[in-house]
Formats: structure tokens, sequence, C-alpha cells
């Protein structure tokens, strides 16, 4: 009898503990929300770099110049290529769809070839330009997408001296898990910016596929800039480092950069 | 009789032994028992790059390219239909696409490594740009779509060949696994049993067209791993039986038989054992170092014990203890000659090859033959001292004279004994015959091996390569890495054309299926930015521009998508050639003009070449195996003469002493040149051992002779008549264990080890032919010096002659 009661009254604390524990954590509703109620301005002009290495350590540096600007429904990015120089002048335009159904659109234009050639879209989980990014994480930058995953908060943790809030995505189901290429997120995300400063992704099978960290946020025009990600592939071994340097919030971007014939003149 | 009445040292030795009989048991039984308590560490090894001496430059080579390229050793599923359009039906395409998506969820698999129709993108030029898109994104409906797939993939020369077949009958799953050390052989099984359900499930209802076959070096491993075992559990054991069943009907007797056992288990115990301890793994080929241990050790019971019941016939009531000291007095030469030239003939053969596993196979063996030695000499007569004689039915005592009475096996050998002494001179002349044949026979043979005839022809890897090499590139590869002088080199086009003549070169050598390299993904990209315009299938003119085309591959591509192809600094590129024939004498032309090539258009500055990648390796290996073997047998024959020479203090001895087996190989070499039976790692080893263990047979032949005309005073004919039903008939017990015991390899589920087993078998059991009947022919033709100087009233020609001339009688 006594055993009995003592389990009831341990289950009875034990009960009390989690639920007064899961109080004190927002839920993942309220995180994501706020993460995605940041503000980006409308456009930014930034000189973007791609620093890659792999699995050898042998790196390729790739400096570029790039325009972004938000409109109803999509957003328009554009980058020059300025280094190194056999590509130099390369240009690569994109139009980003918010309705997922609808594909992007993308130009490439090729001095060598003196030709702007139109690439099919990738999908969201493809590699951008080469990088341990994807596509997905190019597009929506410091935001999370609420539509594709199922959130939980798991807890607290410390990420640089920083106690952030541990986010777990899984992905609503195994076709968008296969499109995005993973299976499961951890964000960790900073309640002062109400941005992700580590991502943790795992593989479609659950193996430990990536791991991001924002190294340096600055705020910039009363806006939090991300000025390096870092991204190492833990199965390939490759690695990224992305640079953003002189962010420019205030000059206004004007419509026609970002069409196809401004990719001819370069910038 | 004491100590003192002994005659020779050796007696006075073993009077000594047979002083201490508990004492050497329980010494013996520790360090059995000692040496047992080290098996549980033993470790397996079946990788194949063991054969290889390790820092070996084409296996440095081969790391080294694997390293900076990536490569892997992947398991390939190949989907195969003979029906009209091939894998092209929407049914066998959805089943790629459902292969694809199960594999992809195998532990240990990478998902994102899993190259199938169903995970590559098809790209194609259009008028304003370029498409990629997977050729397979959606399950199929119809024929109609299924005929778009086909339409699009053979548009692809990267993967005509080394994704689908030209003529569109198979198509492949290419998994590659995150630890292939790990994860091999169970992702091979789980795999296995994926494609058994599917087969199972899907095909049967398409009709018995389709078939699906698993392959690939990480199933080779997991097969092979499996079949050490298999062949562990059957090849000893059965080995051991049929000498247990040997030893039976030689002696009759229960202690005849476990004296031989303990010998037996001993030397096997103390080979395994040391080598689990010494941390040396079981290689593939170790399996035999148990069958031939059991064989070899034996003889040396067998010698011992007949010795033994023989003294006690001729004189039963001799005291227990002389008895053996008696017996061994006799026997201790005999037998340590024959362990020597065991143990000569395995680091004859371990020593002289440069395939790692068959040096351990060499020395571990020689451990073991030593064991056998130690307990026959000290172990045996200790226990042999404390038993009670009692006669083996086997012997009986023939009652008026005071020699054995021949059972049946002693009749059968007095027959073949008069035979042989009524014509000796046909018997010589028959073995020259021979020796001449074998002589005619040797430039005839080959050195060749290929990996995948480890395994039997039903099995299903056998099929799936065989599948490969018909219909695509080939199972089989090497690669070459061309290394540019400088950073960016291999963006140059000229460099890049150099590349693209190298693969022209190489297909149109025999053999190869199909080469790959970074030239060819240039050209597709080109074309396909050019609207698809099938003529521009080439380079890029421009070293800006295939710089771009790198930088536009990677806006949809992987980051290390281009890995297996150039490294980042664009300075190393790897192409691959696929063979379409494992087989060592069909790589080797290929590899020899290749490099003969290389030597010629890759030689300047700016530019090299390195032939590396696993059939490099190979080709060096099976040379290697070839120069050893030779390089084996005729160090093996010069120490066996050597050690029997010096045993009986003659050379013409030693000679006659190798002569046998010098014959029996011979006719060998000329069985395997005619009949085209191959040199390869595992039959290789075949002679050198056979040397050392088939001269034991002639060694115990002279001993008894010498034994004969010296101790006991008989004449040459009589020791030569006599030697038959005593000798002969332990020999002939002797024979039977060892080829029974080498025999055991037949019964191996890895075909190279059948072939051994049968040339190791018929080999000693020709040198045993030859022991008994060519060794007496030479004696009674030649009347050799070391046996006829014992003999009083028989002179040789020198001592007659010298005799003649001290009488100073004119001639």
């Amino acid at each position: 009898m006594k055993t009995i009661k003592l389990i009831f009254y341990a289950g009875l604390i034990g009960l009390w503990t989690t639920q007064a524990f899961a109080q004190a954590l927002p839920s993942a509703k309220e995180i994501i929300n706020k993460v995605n109620a940041r503000n980006e301005g409308p456009y930014v002009t930034q000189e973007f770099t791609m620093e890659l290495t792999d699995r050898r350590g042998k790196k390729q540096l790739r400096k570029t110049v790039s325009y972004r600007k938000d409109y109803e429904g999509q957003r328009k990015s554009v980058l020059f290529f300025s280094s190194p120089t056999n590509v130099k002048g390369t240009g690569f335009l994109t139009f980003d769809y918010h309705d997922a159904d609808k594909d992007d659109d993308q130009w490439l234009y090729l001095p060598a070839l003196r030709k702007t050639r139109r690439i099919s879209a990738a999908n969201r989980g493809d590699y951008f330009l080469g990088t341990d990014l994807t596509y997905e994480d190019i597009k929506k930058g410091t935001k999370i997408s609420r539509e594709d995953y199922t959130f939980k908060t798991l807890k607290k943790e410390q990420v640089d001296g920083k106690q952030c809030y541990l986010v777990e995505a899984i992905p609503v189901n195994d076709k968008i898990a296969k499109e995005l290429k993973h299976s499961k997120v951890h964000f960790y995300i900073d309640p002062k910016t109400w941005i992700s400063l580590k991502n943790e992704y795992w593989d479609i099978s659950g193996n430990p596929l990536k791991t991001t960290e924002i190294e340096a946020l600055v705020l910039i025009d009363n806006i939090w800039t991300v000025q390096k990600i870092n991204a190492v592939n833990h199965k390939t071994g490759h690695r990224s480092i992305l640079t953003f340097s002189g962010s420019d919030y205030k000059t206004e971007l004007e419509d026609d950069l970002f069409v196809e014939q401004t990719l001819l003149r370069g910038r | 009789m004491n100590e003192n009445h002994m005659k020779t040292k050796a007696e006075r030795f073993f009077w000594k032994v047979t002083g201490y009989p508990v004492l050497i048991i329980l010494a013996f039984v520790l360090l059995i028992f000692g040496i047992a308590s080290q098996m549980p560490k033993m470790k397996i090894d079946t990788s194949i790059e063991a054969y290889i001496p390790p820092g070996h430059h084409s296996l440095l080579n081969r790391d080294k390219v694997r390293d900076i390229f990536g490569l892997t050793d992947p398991i390939v599923v190949a989907v195969s239909s003979h029906a009209k359009d091939g894998v092209f039906t929407a049914d066998l395409l959805n089943v790629v696409s459902e292969l694809t998506e199960n594999i992809q969820g195998v532990e240990g698999v990478d998902p994102d490594q899993v190259t199938s129709l169903a995970t590559e993108n098809n790209i194609t030029g259009t008028e304003d740009g370029m498409i990629v898109e997977p050729f397979l994104e959606e399950r199929l409906n119809g024929q109609q779509e299924a005929d778009q797939v086909r339409r699009a993939v053979m548009q692809f020369p990267l993967y005509v060949g080394n994704l689908v077949s030209e003529d569109g009958s198979t198509t492949l799953i290419v998994a590659e696994l995150l630890d292939k050390n790990k994860y091999g052989p169970q992702a091979y099984n789980d795999i296995k049993a994926i494609v058994d359900k599917v087969t199972e499930t899907r095909l049967s209802s398409m009709g018995n067209q389709a078939s699906i076959h698993v392959a690939g070096e990480g199933g080779v491993v997991a097969h092979l791993a499996e079949y050490i075992d298999k062949d562990a559990q059957k090849m000893g054991p059965m080995a051991f039986l049929l000498i247990v069943l040997v030893l039976i009907t030689a002696y009759r007797t229960f202690r005849g038989l476990y004296l031989s056992v303990i010998v037996i288990l001993g030397a096997v115990i103390g080979a395994m054992g040391l080598m689990a301890a010494s941390g040396v793994p079981m290689y593939q080929v170790s399996n035999v170092i148990p069958v031939i241990l059991i064989a070899i050790s034996v003889a040396d019971a067998i010698h011992i014990l007949g010795q033994y019941y023989e003294n006690l016939a001729a004189n039963p009531d001799l005291p227990r203890r002389d008895l053996v000291v008696q017996t061994m007095g006799e026997m201790w030469r005999p037998v340590t000659l024959t362990s020597i030239t065991d143990v000569f003939g395995f680091l004859a053969m371990g020593f002289t090859s440069s395939v790692p596993p068959l040096r351990m196979v060499g020395i571990f063996s020689s451990i073991g033959v030593i064991m056998a030695l130690l307990i026959s000499l000290f172990m045996v007569p200790a226990i042999l001292v404390l038993l009670k004689p009692k006669m083996s039915k086997a012997f009986r005592l023939a009652s008026t004279h005071n020699s054995v009475d021949p059972d049946f096996f002693g009749r059968i050998m007095s027959r073949l004994g008069g035979m042989v002494l009524k014509k000796p001179k046909v018997v010589v002349s028959l073995a020259a015959l021979m020796i001449i044949a074998g002589g005619i026979g040797i430039p005839f043979l080959t050195v060749d091996e290929a990996s995948i005839e480890n395994f039997n022809t039903n099995t299903a890897i056998y099929k799936a390569d065989r599948l490969i090499n018909a219909k695509m590139n080939g199972a089989n590869s090497f690669d070459i890495m061309v290394e540019a002088s400088e950073t960016d080199g291999l963006l140059d086009p000229d460099r890049l054309r150099k590349i693209e003549a190298l693969q022209k070169y190489l297909e149109q050598q025999p053999q190869v299926g199909g080469t790959t390299s970074i030239v060819d993904l240039l050209k597709q990209m080109n074309k396909s930015l050019n609207e698809n315009n099938p003529g521009a299938y080439t380079l890029p003119n421009d070293t800006d521009l295939t710089a771009q085309y790198f930088l536009l591959y990677s806006a949809s591509g992987d980051p290390s998508d281009f890995e297996q192809y150039i490294d980042y600094d664009y300075r190393l590129a790897n192409v691959s050639i696929n063979l379409k024939d494992g087989h060592y004498s069909k790589a080797k032309p290929v590899i020899e003009a290749v490099d003969q090539y290389i030597e010629n258009e890759f030689n300047d500055r700016t530019i090299k070449a390195n032939i590396a990648g696993w059939m490099n390796v190979f080709y060096y290996w099976v040379g290697s195996v070839g120069y050893g073997h030779f390089a084996g047998v005729i160090l093996a024959l010069i120490l066996v003469w050597a050690i029997s020479a010096l045993g009986f203090k003659s050379s013409v001895a030693g000679l006659l002493a190798v002569t046998p087996v010098f014959t029996a190989i011979f006719v060998f070499y000329a069985v395997m040149g005619f009949t085209g039976i191959t040199l390869n790692t595992a039959t290789s080893m075949f002679a050198a051992i056979a040397i050392g263990v088939a001269v034991d047979f002639a060694v115990h032949l002279i001993d008894r002779m010498i034994f004969a005309v010296k101790e006991q005073k008989k004449s040459l004919d009589q020791a030569l008549e006599e030697l038959f039903p005593s000798t002969g008939r332990a020999l002939l017990f002797n024979v039977a264990a060892v080829s029974l015991g080498f025999g055991s390899n037949m019964i191996s589920s890895i075909p190279p080890f059948i072939t051994f087993g049968a040339l190791i078998t018929t080999c000693v059991a020709t040198s045993f032919l030859g022991s008994v009947t060519l060794l007496p022919a030479l004696i009674k033709v030649f009347k050799p010096k070391f046996l006829t100087k014992h003999i009083e009233g028989e002179m040789t020609d020198e001592q007659r002659e010298d005799l003649l001339n001290r009488m100073e009688i004119p001639r």
C-alpha cells in the first residue's frame, strides 16, 4: 500500500514539474511568429562573399555584389560576380514567389558565352551556388517556413553565451521532407533578436546532415543584420563561410535592376 | 637395459626424456592450453587490400586518388529485363523508383549519395536556356511516358553505359555507404532483403523477363566473410574426420588414434593460437592452415607409432621404456628431417611471396609443424612410456623370423616393389619423359585471376557481375589521375583536349567498356547551352567559359557533385575507366598500353598523369604471384635438397630425395600448361608446399635404406625388397592422410581453394608414387655410394679400381 501511495505522489510531483517547466517556455508557435515578424527592410545592397572549403581543405573564394528587393507576393534578387576573374561579370537573377506551388524563375548571364540563359527552377532543397545552404535557406533568410513543419519548444540552451530557445521542427509529411532534403531541424532562437543563431539538420534517414551558425550579428539602420554564416556538412566534410558586408538598407533599388537585360550590362 | 646400455647419443637422450613422463606431459598440456586461451582474440580480415604489401606504390596511388576524389566502393543494384522495351516500361521504372526510395532508407546508406534514374537530373537545352529536371519525378503511367524517359537518358552520353545500358535492358542503382567498414555487410544484407521482397511482390506479376541483382565491393566483402566462416566450419572438421578414419585403418588401436589426435590438435592450436596472440588476422587463405597442419602433423605420429608397433612385434618381451627409447632412437632423425623440409617448403613459399596473407600462411604453418615435431619428440614418448605395450591388430607377429608379416596394405606395397625392382630402367625412363613433358608445358603456364572467380557461377554476385560486364561499361575499374602544373590549369582547353584524346585512346582498347571524366560533363553542358545541338557536344574553347560552366552547374548541383572528377583547384582530374572483364590477363595489356601512352603524351612540365585504382593494384598483385611462385619452387627445392644432403651427409642422397617431387611438379606444370589451369593466389601455394611435404616420403625411404644396410647389415637388394612392406606401408597411410587432409580444401566454398586442394592432393600423391617407384629404381640402377659404402663385399667401381691399383695387378 505504502509503495503505491509513494508512486502516486511521485507521479503527481512529476506531472507538476513538467507542467511548470512547460509553462516557463513560450510555445513554439509564439516563437516562430516572432521570428517571422522581424523586420528585414524592403530592399538591401550587400557585398556577399562565399568561401567554400572541400573535405581536403582546398578553398574557392567567390565575391559578389548582391541586391534584393521585396515585392507583393515575390522577392527579386540579383547578384554579380566580381571575383575570381574567370567568372567576373557573371550575373544571377532570381524571382522567388511566395506561392509554394509556383516555380521560381532564374536567369544566368555568362560573359564568356555573351548570352543570358534561363535556368529551370531549382528544387527548394538544392544547394545554392555550390554552398552548403539550400535555395530554401537563402530564400527564407533568417525566417522559418510555418507551413512546412510542426514545431515544439524543447528547452532553453546557451549558444555563444546567449540563452536561446531550442525549437524542434519536423517536416509535416514525407513529401516535404524529401523536397527540403531533411527530416528534422533544431533551431536555437535568440529571444533578444528573434534570430536562430544555430540550426542543426538531419537527413531523410535521420543521419546528422549539417549545422549552420550565425557568427556575427549587428544592428544596421535598426535592422539586425547577419554578417557571417558558417555552414558545415557532416557527411561530405564540405564547409561554407558566407559573409555579408557593407549592408545598405537605405539606397532605394530601381525595379529595372531586376530584369534580364541588366544582367548583360553587368553592374 | 639401463642408460649405460644405450648405444647412441639419441637413445641416451630419449632415456632421459622417458624418465620424466608426467612432468613433460604436464608442461605440454599447460603450453597447449596457454596458447589455446589466446584463440578468442582472433580477428578476420576479408578485405582485398590485405593481399598487397602495405605501402606498395599501387596501393598508395589508389588510396591517394580515392581520397582526392572521394571515391568509395558502393553497393550496386542492377535491374534488368530482356523484354522488348527492356527496363523502360512504366512498371519497371516505377520499381526503380521504389527500390531507390527503400535503399535510401537503409541504415548506413547515405540517402544523398544514392544514384539511379530516380535521383539523377536530366539537363537539356532549350531555345532560351536550360532545363534541369529529374528523369523520374513521379510514378509513371503507360508506355508513352516510359518511352519519353528512355529518349531523355539516351541523349545523355555520360549516363549511357554507366547508369543505363545502351540497349536499354539494364539500369543501375548505386548506393554509397557512410562508413564501409561499419555498415558494409549489414547494409548489403538489408539491400538484398529489399531486392528479394521487391522481386517477389512486383516482378512475379511481370512474367519471368525481369530480374534484379546485387553486386559491388560491399557485397564481395560480405560474401567472403560468410564463406570464411562456412569454410572454417566444414574444412577443418572434414580433414580431421578423414584422418581419424585413416588412423583407425592403420593401427586399429585406440592408442594410435588419440596419440595422433594430440599431435594434430597441438599443431593446429599452436599455429592458430599464436596467430591470434600476435594480432595477425584470419585472411581468406588462412583457412588452409588448419587443414594443412592436420594433414602434415599426423605423419610424425604415423611413423613413430608404425615403428613402435614394428619393434614390439619383433621383440614382444622388450621392457616398455626400452621399446620407446629404441623406437625414438630410430625415428627422431626422419621425423625431424621431414619436419624441417616441411618448414622449408612453407617458408620458401612465404618469403618469396609479396602477398602478405601468403607470407602468414607460410609462417604460421611452419610454427604448427614445429609444434607437432616437439610434441612428437617429447610428449608422445612420454605418454607411450606410461602405457603398457599392447600389440596392434594391424601388426601381427610372424612366428618364424624376426620380421613383420605384412598385412593387406603391406602386401600391396610388396607387389608394387616387385614390379619396380624387376624393371627399374623402365621406371627411370618414364620419369625422364615426364620431366621433358613438363619442360614443354612450362611456357604454356599462365598466371591469371579475377576477384569474381572467388564466387561460384551460380551465386547472385557472380550473375550480377556478368550482367554488368555484358550490358554496362563493366564492373572492374581503374583510374588515371591527371595533374596540371598550376592551380586552374585544367580549365585550359588544350589540356582538357589532352584528356579527351586519352579517353578516346582508352576506348579503342579491347575490354574497355567506357571512360568517364570532367570532359564528358563539360561537353554535355556545352550542348545544353547551345540549344541541345548535338554538334555542340564539344569542349568549350575558352578558359573563362569553362570556369563559368562550373559556376553554372553549381546553380543546381551539390557542392561535392564534381568531387569525383576534378578538385577544387582545377589542378587534378580523374579519368575513370571501366573494363568488361576483371581478369588479370585482360587488364594487363590495357594497363601496359595506357602506361606507354601516358609516358609519351603526359610527360611535359604542364601536365602529368598516373595510373591508379583497383585494377592497377590487382595488376601488380597477380603479376607478383607468378614471380613468387617460381622463386618459391626454386628456393624450396634448394633448401630441401640442402637439408636432406646435410641430414644424410651425402649430396647424392639429397638429390635422390628431391627427384620424385621434382618429377611430380613437372608433371603438374605439363598438366596445367596443357589444360589451361592457371596459377593464382591460391593455386600458387601448391608447389612449394608440396615440395616440403612430398619430399618426406623420399626422406623416410632413404633413411630406412641407410638403417637397413648400415645397422642391419642387409644387402642392397634385400633392403630394397623389405622397404616396401614396412616403410612403404607407413608411407601409404602417410600419403592417405596427407591427401585426404589436403583434399578437404576441395569442399571449400571458394573455387580457387578447390583447385588448390585438387592440385596439392594430386601433386603429393604423385610424389608418393614417384618416391616408391622412381626412388628404388634409381637406387637399383645407380647403386649410390652413400648406401653401398656400408655394404661389405659390394664395392663401387672406384673402390674396386682403388683396390686393384694398390694390388698392382697388371690389367
